[in-house]
């Protein structure tokens, strides 16, 4: 048992525990030199979060909002600014790259887009095998039947092996990230995206091939989406974001069923509609979009935006509360607790 | 008898006042010659659009919709041909005139909004004198005037702060501001008809509603016919009144799209609406999705192109491909089988 900063003990069920994950970039100059000062982009500001074994969290929200960070600060592709991700009970942000290689392979991704994230030089045979060889997992003479084994597990042909990417469509690439992904039996399995490129009767594909692979390896998952229609297909756990901070967490059905958020139900109603459903086509719950999280509103983020927004929300920034056993949530027509300035 | 009449060009009015069809297409052809083949990227398409009609065009990638748009303002990139058929837009064949006289139509007649309004917007040009440049062209608008015009244009499509959004760049924008701008470009000349090729793919779930509402708005002030491409069915079942499914360049499906969606006829329509991910029923059952991926445009087998991915095929549907016929009061199949055994 670990003692986490909070004084809360690790245990060992979970897989990943994020606690006050903060990832800020450098934004645009302040000036108009080179030398002057740089802003700040808060993209990740202040998210906790905890994934047990075998469970997948969902991670949904708009353009910019931080989902794709909150993936890479955990896996330390970029590193956090502040905060701290224990996995299989180390802190990853306190070890160096050298001591985080061994534990890269038990953690992987799957990336957004199928074009951009496979090497157009390489055989997609290559391409799978790469970290087992950087890994060292197989021996040289076990290693193409290990690529076939992986091929068939995601559903490719292995007599692919030797072929380029581009001789593949969409639906097929992201089989081979898939594979990629899962070379180096890992754990903990971040999906950033992994279905948003494709067409509708292959995302059932995927979604299918990825449900099926959680349950026979018993992966742990963080899927990042901003369909909330996917998530809810793929995810025990769900956490809206805006503006680098979780806005709601709770279990899928229960966000799902009793959303607590305004910025959790605009987004359920904005999902589109039958006409012939008998629901009235609401007017648009929000109007203009997200706010550039370099200058963000004073408050609560989403004031700006929130159809119900109280005199409240423009000063004082609400916490995440547990609203009930499991359900959190960050606003004050919930909870008047707010974040310490 | 109808041979001898010359092809009239009757005005706007006069196509909303009778209730002719603001375009008309017959058994349109579209082929790409390429290294290795023909492509046939629409074969056999018809449909009409009613002034005030929402009609959507729903398929995968690659099955022709973007293309079909395309040729309704003749603007099929080379080294690409409409092959055989006819597009009669607002009372003229669009493809007996000149490149000249298809110029003075794209704008009044017919303008299409595009899915990437980064790409389709000239950076180096102020958004509001893209605006007005076609009111300079087409309307004959002095530049004041053109300018008063547009700026009004922007309020109407909700752009906040028009006079000093007026002289800004497209890098200036966000996603959903964007794609107002080329809404407004689009409605500048008042077109009768509207081509939206995917315009809210690229955004947002809250923005996409805003979107949706202003086209809807903008249907009912200008009575004009929209074409609206997606491959997303949701956004298909709550705006458009009619749809037509296609794959692999043809038609496969059309109706009123309550009809269609609720009692589909076709194997792929069935198919595309029971892999689409919903908001409700049970998630954990695992999603239909329809196996196999779309054929290859080139050397399209002889008979029906979806007969490989097909549950219900039979030895006949691979000779022959099947044309579209009615299978309900106003719907129409392109299927040997779809009565069932």
């Amino acid at each position: 048992m670990i003692q986490v900063r909070d004084g809360t003990a690790l245990d060992d069920s979970l897989v990943i525990r994020a606690r006050g994950l903060k990832t800020y970039y450098p934004g645009p100059h302040k000036g108009a030199w080179p030398w002057s000062g740089r802003l700040t982009v808060k993209a990740v500001d202040d998210v906790s979060l905890d994934i047990r074994r075998g469970q997948t969290l969902g991670l949904v929200g708009e353009s910019g909002c931080g989902k794709t960070t909150v993936g890479r600060s955990l896996l330390q592709l970029v590193r956090p600014t502040a905060g701290e991700v224990f996995f299989e009970g180390q802190d990853l942000c306190k070890l160096k790259d050298a001591e985080l290689h061994p534990l890269r392979r038990r953690m992987q991704i799957i990336f957004q887009d199928p074009y951009a994230s496979l090497d157009s030089r390489c055989t997609i045979g290559f391409t799978i095998s790469e970290g087992l060889l950087i890994h060292k997992l197989v021996p040289p003479a076990e290693l193409r039947d290990r690529v076939a084994d992986l091929m068939v597990t995601v559903g490719l042909n292995p007599a692919f092996e030797n072929r380029y990417p581009h001789e593949f469509s969409g639906g097929q690439r992201q089989r081979v990230g898939i594979a990629r992904a899962l070379a180096t039996s890992p754990t903990f399995i971040v999906g950033d995206e992994p279905i948003s490129a494709l067409d509708v009767s292959i995302q059932a594909q995927i979604i299918n091939l990825l449900r099926t692979l959680r349950d026979k390896l018993n992966l742990t998952m963080l899927f990042i989406s901003h369909d909330l229609r996917a998530v809810r297909y793929l995810s025990d756990q769900v956490a809206v974001m805006y503006l680098g901070k979780v806005a709601e967490m709770a279990s899928t059905d229960e966000l799902f069923a009793n959303p607590l958020h305004p910025y959790t139900q605009a987004l359920l109603g904005s999902v589109p509609k039958p006409s012939w459903s008998g629901v009235e086509i609401e007017a648009p719950a929000l109007s203009g979009d997200v706010p550039s999280p370099i200058n963000p509103p004073r408050g609560c983020y989403f004031s700006t935006r929130c159809p119900r927004v109280m005199p409240r929300c423009g000063e004082a920034q609400p916490a995440l509360v547990e609203a009930s056993p499991g359900h959190k949530v960050a606003c004050f027509l919930i909870s008047a607790a707010a974040n310490p300035v | 008898m109808m041979e001898l009449l010359p092809r009239r060009a009757p005005s706007g009015e006069e196509c909303s006042a009778r209730l002719l069809p603001v375009i008309d297409v017959r058994n349109l052809q579209v082929r790409f010659p390429t290294r290795d083949g023909v492509v046939t990227a629409l074969d056999g398409l018809s449909m009409q659009v009613m002034p005030g009609e929402i009609v959507g065009l729903v398929g995968e990638s690659g099955c022709g919709k973007s293309t079909a748009a395309l040729s309704f303002m003749r603007l099929i990139p080379q080294p690409g041909r409409i092959t055989a058929g006819e597009i009669v837009l607002d009372g003229q064949d669009i493809l007996k005139l000149s490149d000249r006289e298809m110029r003075a139509l794209r704008g009044p007649s017919v303008a299409m909004i595009f899915q990437d309004a980064l790409t389709a917007l000239d950076p180096t040009m102020p958004v509001g004198k893209q605006i007005a440049e076609p009111l300079q062209l087409h309307k004959g608008l002095a530049a004041a005037a053109a300018r008063a015009r547009a700026i009004e244009l922007f309020g109407q499509v909700g752009i906040p702060d028009p006079e000093r959004r007026f002289g800004q760049y497209s890098h200036q924008f966000s996603g959903g501001m964007r794609q107002r701008v080329m809404i407004a470009v689009a409605l500048s000349c008042g077109p009768r008809l509207l081509l939206a090729d995917e315009p809210t793919t690229a955004l947002d779930v809250t923005v996409q509603r805003q979107i949706l509402r202003l086209i809807r708005q903008l249907r009912d002030t200008l009575n004009a016919g929209v074409v609206f491409i997606t491959h997303d069915v949701g956004v298909v079942a709550e705006l458009c009144t009619r749809v037509i499914v296609m794959y692999a360049g043809r038609a496969v499906e059309a109706g009123p799209t309550q009809a269609v969606f609720t009692h589909p006829t076709h194997p792929y329509t069935a198919g595309l609406l029971s892999s689409t991910l919903e908001l409700t029923g049970d998630r954990s059952l695992p999603l239909y999705a329809i196996p196999g991926l779309p054929p290859e445009l080139i050397d399209l087998p002889a008979g029906c192109a979806f007969a490989p991915r097909c549950p219900r095929a039979d030895p006949e549907c691979w000779n022959a491909a099947p044309i579209l016929e009615p299978s309900g009061p106003q719907q129409s199949v392109a299927c040997w089988r779809w009565k069932g055994d």
